[in-house]
């Protein structure tokens, strides 16, 4: 009863509300959505404790055990600790806190968006391959989006066209059909999945596969 | 006058253009009472503009004629005429600054819209020095400033007003020497009961739920329904088996989006199924989460799903775990945990953006077979690039009741297909009246 | 074959550190012409009436502040220029220093005052909840500013409650925020959307400036050099450019040298070709 019926109860309750308060401006029913609002917030805020809890244990067992790679585990919680200190005891505004913002993690995930360059490149090496005739097609619009995006493309013309303008035409005609077909089936798996929750033939969520 | 007369703060101000409102003073409204006599003062002295008020305000207009106090210096004979004169020419005039107050529409409510010709559109604008807004309870009630207007300004959206109260709106133009009533308007609020900007939403709801419903019904009844393959999910149990025979873990990300995502529950029901094949073959298989709402549901769905084919002691809280909620750190430690534990197979499922390819190109270069699938169409292309096996949008949708052959939920399925078709006839039928010229069908679904 | 993908693996990257690298400390200075969801942008902002409230939502971190700080900052110049009434705020943790230091380096430069011209409301969990209470009262979401002092004591938040109040909403990101703010501020709220994202994300708000739920919007570091470019401001953008061809180019390169490498060894094998295998190839 706890494990299935309320929380597919719940589950209708809350669903139909919400389609309902899409279509229904009346105050009463904006109030509750307000509150909904309200409690998905302090949801969050509550599990993100819970969350961090969980990857102190995590490190920490790792630690314990001495599993493989556990020094990483050990940089994790020391770089963890290390800036609820700083935060807590200096606050945001001075000392270590801004400085290791700055110098740490700003670099820090700098680089790893900067990986996103090179895999890439090596990514872009790999498959775009004139294997056959759609490949090949793939293979052109790739060349021609990659340099029509970049000042060079708007030197370059074939045609007559310069590759910016035919780049662009790539992207906003092709490509941009090819999204909204993909968008159109996507929206349509969206509600089909959010309804059939709400109905109650879908309850795997609950942890009830079939 | 000074300023402080005004129930707004003064144009030197940091002036927003929808300023804060006040309460009217004594002096204001004694300002108010001969304002379009100060007006056709105004006028008649600077000779430069005169502002119709609109038809409802020239009876007002006249009455406050009868008020004004005439001023006693040589030309207070010419002002008391020049108003009648002026005021009996406009009230036969065409409106050129009109005013209009209207419940605003598909609110609950507390609402009134105000529009107007902006003034900077008349001959007159370079004479109003401070263009005020005002609101009257009734006929009879107190007046209050609510605005300082911009000429340019052409609505406002008052929200400080009572459901059926009736409201009365001016516009005040100052000029130098004197202010005047440009234009008035009446309004009440009322709440709606149905959003009519979302009817095409709501008719598309009604037909998308009755199709899922009849086609639940039928395959309830066991009428077979045809299923395509679809490749990736196929390979789940390739996948979960490769893993078996190398001796090593199965990695399950579940995208860095929310439960808020219906990308996320898709992979959260992907996730049982593959958890109950990992358990049967006792494997390890490892969640890293971004989202710590997302980390408690994986950790019961997995719980859960060692329960049902009866191997609870394979569960371990610490595989299912939390790792950070930003984006590229997260990135950052999936690619180191899959770089030290190497696990042979990644399913990389539900909503990525920017680190899809860092995380899908680290597995690649260990090795791993990995199956990736998202409704983010911006990072299909990288997946296909660099995974073996990709769910192109709606399939990642499509994968639990794949996976499952629940008949209830491939009811779904049939109703998705023709609601798609559905679309694409409306489509078809929108392009083709547009282009003859009969827009209004396209535009019914703005 | 593994040691022949890691010595490919090896040059592509060497190439590709360098040709960002030489460029940017030895500029050649290429020029960019302004693309039209740049130019919506550009003039949706000067077509605002002096002093209109506008929210910039910084919704990054720092990995993506190489692209998304450019046109943070040249817009910012150009808002101020306006007299717009900025509010900073931001929907992710990492993203409060960010907002905060740019905000304030912009304000200082066009003598912008706190709470007269500018403000940062700070950080709010919970992204799509914040967006659509904003919708109904800013200060539910933010009652008071990153530093605790209310909302409404500020003069620049007079008259503004929520979207019907504001002139534009700005959203900078490297994820799904600009299509967030695009659904709920916009399509539910009436608000205009404004949208700054890194270019891997950029190519999925096509669809959103087309249908109008959208203004504009920025696409990565050549956005920002179309924005540079429109308010004769050059900045990062506009320096970044040449690295940004010199790689574009060097990828086109070795893809070319990919496949002629691919047409060789399939004239010799005389076999067709092979689909992808689970090592990696490059």
């Amino acid at each position: 009863m706890f494990r299935r019926t309320i929380p597919t109860i719940l589950a209708f309750v809350v669903g139909v509300f919400m389609i309902v308060q899409f279509f229904v401006p009346h105050p009463v029913l904006q109030t509750l959505y307000n509150m909904v609002l309200d409690w998905k917030q302090v949801v969050f805020g509550c599990v993100l404790i819970v969350g961090t809890l969980t990857l102190v244990r995590h490190h920490a067992v790792r630690i314990r055990f001495r599993k493989q790679g556990y020094g990483y585990s050990v940089i994790a919680l020391v770089s963890l600790f290390a800036m609820v200190l700083a935060g807590a005891v200096w606050g945001i505004e001075k000392g270590p806190y801004p400085w290791l913002f700055d110098y740490v993690q700003i670099p820090g995930q700098a680089t790893m968006f900067s990986l996103l360059g090179f895999f890439i490149a090596t990514a872009a090496y790999r498959s775009f391959r004139a294997r056959n005739v759609t490949a090949t097609l793939l293979l052109l619009s790739g060349v021609i989006v990659m340099l029509g995006r970049v000042p060079a493309g708007e030197h370059i013309a074939v045609a007559g066209v310069s590759l910016s303008d035919l780049a662009t035409w790539i992207l906003d005609y092709p490509n941009n059909a090819a999204k909204r077909g993909i968008l159109i089936g996507v929206g349509l798996g969206m509600t089909s999945t959010a309804l059939k929750i709400i109905i109650g033939i879908e309850r795997s969520y609950l942890g009830k596969g079939d | 006058m000074s300023d402080s007369d005004l129930p707004y703060h003064s144009p030197n101000d940091t002036a927003p253009i929808i300023p804060c409102r006040g309460s009217g003073t004594s002096s204001s409204l004694r300002r108010i009472s001969h304002g379009p006599a100060a007006f056709m003062h105004h006028l008649f002295r600077e000779t430069s503009a005169f502002v119709w008020t609109g038809h409802g305000s020239a009876p007002t207009f006249l009455a406050s004629v009868s008020i004004t106090r005439v001023p006693e210096d040589r030309n207070g004979m010419m002002y008391s005429i020049v108003p009648l004169l002026v005021a009996a020419f406009l009230s036969s005039a065409e409106a050129e600054v009109r005013m209009t107050a209207v419940d605003t529409p598909n609110d609950g409510g507390g609402s009134i819209t105000l529009r107007w010709i902006p003034l900077v559109q008349t001959e007159y604008a370079e004479s109003v020095s401070v263009l005020g807004l005002y609101r009257r309870d009734g006929l009879g009630g107190e007046r209050i400033g609510l605005a300082e207007l911009a000429l340019g300004d052409s609505a406002f959206i008052d929200e400080d007003v009572v459901n059926r109260q009736r409201y009365v709106y001016e516009i005040e133009a100052e000029f130098p020497s004197s202010t005047a009533i440009l234009g008035t308007a009446e309004g009440t609020a009322a709440t709606q009961w149905f959003r009519t900007d979302r009817s095409a939403v709501f008719v598309a709801v009604v037909v998308f739920t009755g199709l899922l419903l009849w086609f639940t019904y039928h395959a309830r009844s066991g009428r077979r329904m045809f299923i395509r393959r679809i490749a990736g999910l196929e390979a789940v149990e390739e996948a979960v088996g490769r893993a078996t025979e190398m001796g090593k873990p199965i990695m399950y990300i579940p995208g860095i989006s929310s439960m808020d995502d219906v990308a996320t529950i898709a992979s959260i029901q992907i996730l049982a199924q593959v958890a109950k094949k990992a358990g049967e073959y006792g494997t390890r298989l490892m969640v890293p989460n971004r989202d710590p709402i997302v980390m408690a549901v994986a950790q019961e769905i997995v719980k859960e799903s060692y329960n049902q084919i009866g191997r609870p002691d394979l569960y371990n809280h610490d595989d299912i775990y939390y790792v950070t909620y930003s984006q590229f750190g997260y990135a950052a430690a999936v690619s180191g945990i899959m770089l030290r534990e190497r696990p042979a197979t990644n399913f990389l499922l539900g909503m990525f953006y920017a680190e899809s390819l860092i995380l899908s190109e680290t597995g690649n270069t260990t090795g791993a077979i990995q199956i990736a699938g998202t409704d983010s169409d911006a990072q299909l292309p990288f997946f296909i690039t660099s995974c073996d096996y990709t769910l192109i949008g709606e399939e990642l949708y499509a994968a639990s009741v794949y996976l499952s052959r629940e008949p209830m939920l491939l009811g779904s399925l049939k109703a998705q297909d023709y609601a798609k078709a559905l679309l694409l006839a409306l489509t078809a039928i929108g392009v083709v009246l547009s282009i003859a010229g009969i827009p209004q069908f396209a535009r019914a679904f703005h | 074959m593994a040691d022949s993908s890691r010595m490919t693996r090896t040059i592509i990257y060497w190439g590709v550190a360098l040709s960002i690298v030489i460029p940017l400390l030895r500029p050649i200075g290429f020029t960019t012409e302004v693309s039209s969801q740049v130019r919506d942008v550009y003039d949706f902002i000067e077509a605002m009436p002096e002093n209109s409230p506008v929210i910039m939502s910084f919704d990054y971190e720092p990995a993506t502040l190489a692209e998304l700080d450019p046109m943070a900052e040249a817009m910012l110049k150009h808002l101020f220029r306006k007299n717009a009434r900025v509010m900073g705020m931001t929907l992710l943790p990492g993203g409060v220093g960010l907002a905060e230091n740019l905000l304030r380096q912009e304000a200082a430069a066009a003598n912008m005052e706190y709470g007269h011209n500018w403000l940062f409301l700070g950080y709010v969990p919970d992204g799509t909840a914040a967006m659509l209470r904003m919708g109904e009262n800013v200060a539910m979401v933010f009652p008071t500013d990153q530093y605790g002092t209310p909302l409404d004591s500020f003069p620049m938040m007079r008259g503004v409650k929520n979207y019907r109040h504001i002139g534009l909403v700005i959203c900078y990101s490297s994820t799904a925020m600009p299509q967030l703010w695009a659904q709920y501020a916009h399509d539910r709220y009436g608000a205009a959307v404004a949208v700054g994202a890194t270019a891997v994300e950029a190519v999925r708000l096509y669809p959103y400036h087309d249908s109008g739920q959208m203004v504009g919007f920025l696409g990565g570091l050549k956005g920002a050099a179309e924005y540079e470019t429109l308010i004769e401001s050059p900045g990062d953008g506009i320096r970044g450019m040449d690295a940004q061809t010199i790689s574009h180019v060097f990828i086109v390169v070795m893809i070319i040298l990919g496949n002629v490498g691919y047409a060789a060894s399939t004239w010799r094998s005389k076999g067709a070709p092979s689909g992808r295998t689970h090592a990696p190839v490059a």
